[in-house]
């Protein structure tokens, strides 16, 4: 039997490496995909499936993008449920002998896109961990972009119900969960069916109830923003945390400096609304379509920052039901009603504002290295306009 | 503010030439190292279509924009290598809203 080329050995061993992944492999000006990646990706693409020879009798069945345009492919594929595994040249291909190195230095997955053409500005892209011990849950719930990581645990009665308005609060992009509850066919199918959210089942492995290292490298605050010094490690949470810690390290490769406080928060601070309430009242999004248009959150949102946009979906998505937190939210909006120039020069300050939670982000991957300092500097000089405001 | 139809559709036939003048410039400049395939593939510019718009000019007319076009490349107002690559994404963009504008009238239509 014939050899493979050197080459495509090297992107048959990747590709091993990401089974459920198609892989962008990056060949010159071009990320080319191979076999059946490249027969899927030209069907939901509509590109031209051409083949390659790869040092067999057959030529390898490929398509390819150009490098420059390759985030609006992988967008297209993220939205059809894929998952893309990025495999950059890591040196000069002319500078190289033999074959040129390269290896995988991103996976692109629908809960942790970071491009923000592929986002919603005003909504966050959640990915989510549940972990199930005996009838109880565990949850994590990360969004990539801002650097928000909450979590939760859920050991009433009920259980199951309250998982699902857990879920339907947060509407999470994609969803991590242990063996445990993969097997429970009946749930797991329940999840699927309600949610467009594509499923990851991982080994109990990856759900480490080790939580030294997690208090050594995260603070962790509670409900009133107070920081939590000792965590049990059987609580629930803790494998939750770590099963997407882990998953988030695998598909980013990169430290993601940005992702730094976990906030512990109980369900029962919040009202709970059950999945079929929060659809029929159509908070913010319609039943029929899913369209924003004609929800609440489209009548109430006049926000001017997508900062402040994704803060009005949260508080919709989450309302008080501690009568003190009521009064000083609304004693805050009655301040800004009845005083015209100091909510006309708010307006206006706000109006300058960049999306400074992802902006932090993208700066912590150095993506922007120095282009958009200046706009950091313009927000702290708003940020300290505001803080002379509120003083006074 | 254009005075009339005529003046608004000359404006729009002198950019649409210079878009032409601009694309046959950047293919000169591949020609040497990239087949027409690999152009096409890479900036979807299909350089037989543009030679002959491009000799469609009045040649004049050619040369008048040729020089234009190498002054802003001198002075590094224009880039025709990020114009491509812009020429493209824009391609891209305006696929994305037809494909759209498609699935949109499935819809209205009830199909599937």
């Amino acid at each position: 039997m014939l050899e493979f080329s050197p080459m495509m050995k090297h992107y048959l061993e990747i590709k091993e490496q990401y089974k459920d992944c198609i892989i962008f492999y990056r060949l010159g000006d071009f990320y080319e995909m191979f076999f059946d990646d490249a027969k899927t990706a030209s069907r939901e693409l509509e590109i031209t499936l051409t083949g390659r020879d790869c040092g067999q009798e057959e030529r390898a069945p490929m398509c390819g993008v150009p490098f420059h345009a390759a985030e609006s492919y992988i967008a297209r594929l993220i939205e059809k449920g894929y998952k893309v595994a990025i495999c950059e040249q890591l040196e000069d291909p002319k500078l190289a002998k033999g074959i040129v190195k390269r290896d995988v230095i991103r996976v692109v997955t629908p809960g942790t896109v970071i491009e923000s053409n592929m986002l919603d500005e005003k909504k966050n892209n959640y990915i989510m961990s549940i972990y199930k011990k005996e009838i109880y849950f565990g949850l994590a719930v990360c969004d990539v972009t801002t650097g928000t990581f909450l979590t939760t645990k859920i050991e009433s009665n009920n259980n199951f119900a309250l998982l699902l308005d857990e879920l339907s609060k947060y509407n999470p992009a994609e969803i991590i969960v242990n063996k445990m509850l993969f097997n429970c066919k009946q749930e797991i199918d329940e999840i699927k069916l309600r949610f467009n959210a594509y499923v990851n089942c991982f080994d109990e492995e990856i759900f480490k109830t080790d939580v030294t290292k997690l208090l050594e490298t995260y603070t962790f605050i509670d409900d009133s923003e107070k920081e939590i010094k000792n965590i049990d490690s059987n609580n629930l949470q803790v494998p939750a945390i770590n099963g997407l810690l882990d998953y988030l390290n695998q598909t980013q490769k990169i430290k993601l400096e940005h992702i730094n406080i976990i906030k512990m928060y109980s369900v029962e601070k919040y009202m709970s609304l059950n999945i079929t309430s929060r659809r029929n009242l159509e908070l913010t999004e319609k039943m029929n379509d899913k369209s924003k248009k004609g929800t609440l959150l489209w009548v109430l949102d006049k926000t001017y920052t997508s900062m402040g946009g994704r803060l009005l979906r949260k508080w919709i998505n989450e309302p008080l039901i501690d009568v003190l937190e009521i009064n000083k939210r609304l004693n805050a909006v009655e301040e800004l009603k009845n005083n015209l120039i100091f909510r006309g020069d708010i307006i206006d300050s706000l109006r300058r504002i960049y999306d400074i939670e992802r902006l932090v982000r993208e700066n912590s991957l150095w993506k922007y290295k120095c282009k958009r300092h200046d706009i950091i500097k313009e927000f702290f000089k708003t940020a300290t306009i505001f803080k002379k405001y509120f003083s006074e | 503010m254009m005075k009339n139809n005529q003046d608004l559709r000359k404006f729009l036939r002198q950019k649409t030439n210079e878009i032409i003048v601009m694309k046959y410039m950047f293919i000169e400049s591949l020609e040497d190292n990239f087949g027409e395939e690999y152009i096409y593939r890479l900036y979807k510019i299909s350089p037989d279509t543009i030679r002959k718009l491009y000799f469609s000019l009045p040649e004049n007319e050619r040369e008048e924009m040729r020089t234009k076009i190498n002054e802003q490349i001198k002075s590094g107002e224009i880039d025709l290598k990020n114009k491509a690559v812009e020429w493209h994404k824009e391609g891209l963009k305006s696929e994305a809203a037809s494909r759209q504008s498609r699935e949109n009238w499935r819809k209205i239509r009830g199909e599937h």
